[in-house]
């Protein structure tokens, strides 16, 4: 249903009118008030509640779980990337001739937090509603 | 909202026993708009799971611009819109009522002539016959005791709109009394 659903075409004095019939009126109407004040009987089990905190809470693990496995596979492919990267930078390190220079491994740490924070934001669950 | 605010909190923490209370306090609430809207308990149950799963996972954006239990109720209402809309079934048809508000004023008082249970038996059975939406926004306004513009957060329609569906399944229920003289001692 959406708010464009067919637009009031409705007259406020019939609108009173009946609210008033529904009170202290008309015996039909007010029938059927006392009608729809009736609870349906619920059909949700005692522990209802329960499971679907059990089943909320196991949800929640698994979406830490989720975004930690994919944090690990993109730090992988970060480590990677930055390795290759970092070797082209200092090309007498493929050799093992001299090691990385400092701003290769600031350069290597920073890009490899960066993709892994990427993998986390990635499986941050959506809000739904 | 205090309340609202504390338990939020307690549930994003995962504190034990916080999600079941914000479920205990609004499931019944939930179920009857879902009962209403699809007529069937089976289905309201299964709708009611996924409403509260829903909301867990959306809970951390919740903003307290509106009551915990307008916001619930507001997703149990759009899964159960979503369900209907799934299964092909026509969630609004409005009852050609024409100048019946007239009429309705003007016609026989029915309600002294009626055996009282089988009278209420008779609403109860014409209720089953109007749209789900219009049987929702009925059970909304006259047993949750929600306002216009609370069933209108919820529902996302405007007030008139839903006075207006309010009046139209009301008159329809009447007439639907009026026709069906059968009951009648």
């Amino acid at each position: 249903m959406t708010p464009d659903t067919r637009p009031a075409d409705l007259s406020a004095d019939a609108w009173e009118r009946q609210e008033a019939a529904m009170s202290c009126g008309d015996g039909t109407y007010r029938l059927i008030a006392d009608v729809l004040a009736e609870p349906p009987a619920s059909y949700l089990g005692a522990d209802f509640a329960r499971e679907i905190e059990r089943r909320a809470y196991g949800l929640r693990a698994r979406d830490v779980s989720e975004r930690a496995e994919a944090t690990l596979a993109c730090l992988a492919v970060a480590i990677l990337c930055v390795v290759a990267v970092g070797l082209l930078m200092s090309p007498g390190a493929l050799a093992g001739l001299r090691p990385m220079t400092d701003g290769g491994w600031m350069f290597a740490v920073v890009g490899g937090l960066g993709i892994s924070a990427f993998g986390w934001r990635l499986q941050r669950p959506m809000p739904h509603a | 909202m205090e309340d609202d605010r504390i338990l939020v909190k307690d549930i994003l923490e995962g504190r034990r026993g916080a999600m079941e209370r914000f479920v205990r306090a609004h499931q019944e609430t939930c179920w009857r708009v879902l009962y209403r809207l699809t007529g069937d308990r089976e289905d309201a149950r299964d709708l009611c799971q996924e409403a509260f799963l829903r909301a867990h996972r959306a809970l951390p954006s919740f903003r307290f611009d509106a009551s915990l239990k307008t916001w619930t109720t507001r997703i149990a209402w759009s899964v159960g819109l979503r369900h209907l809309e799934k299964r092909r079934i026509p969630l609004d048809a409005f009852t050609d009522v024409d100048d019946a508000a007239d009429q309705a004023d003007d016609a026989e008082d029915i309600a002294s002539a009626l055996v009282r249970e089988e009278r209420r038996a008779q609403v109860r059975a014409a209720l089953s016959t109007l749209a789900p939406v219009q049987r929702t926004l009925l059970g909304m306004y006259h047993f949750e005791d929600m306002t216009l513009p609370d069933i209108s957060r919820v529902t996302g329609m405007p007030v008139g709109t839903i006075k207006s569906h309010l009046f139209r399944g009301r008159l329809a229920l009447r007439q639907q009394l009026i026709r069906h003289p059968e009951c009648t001692p």
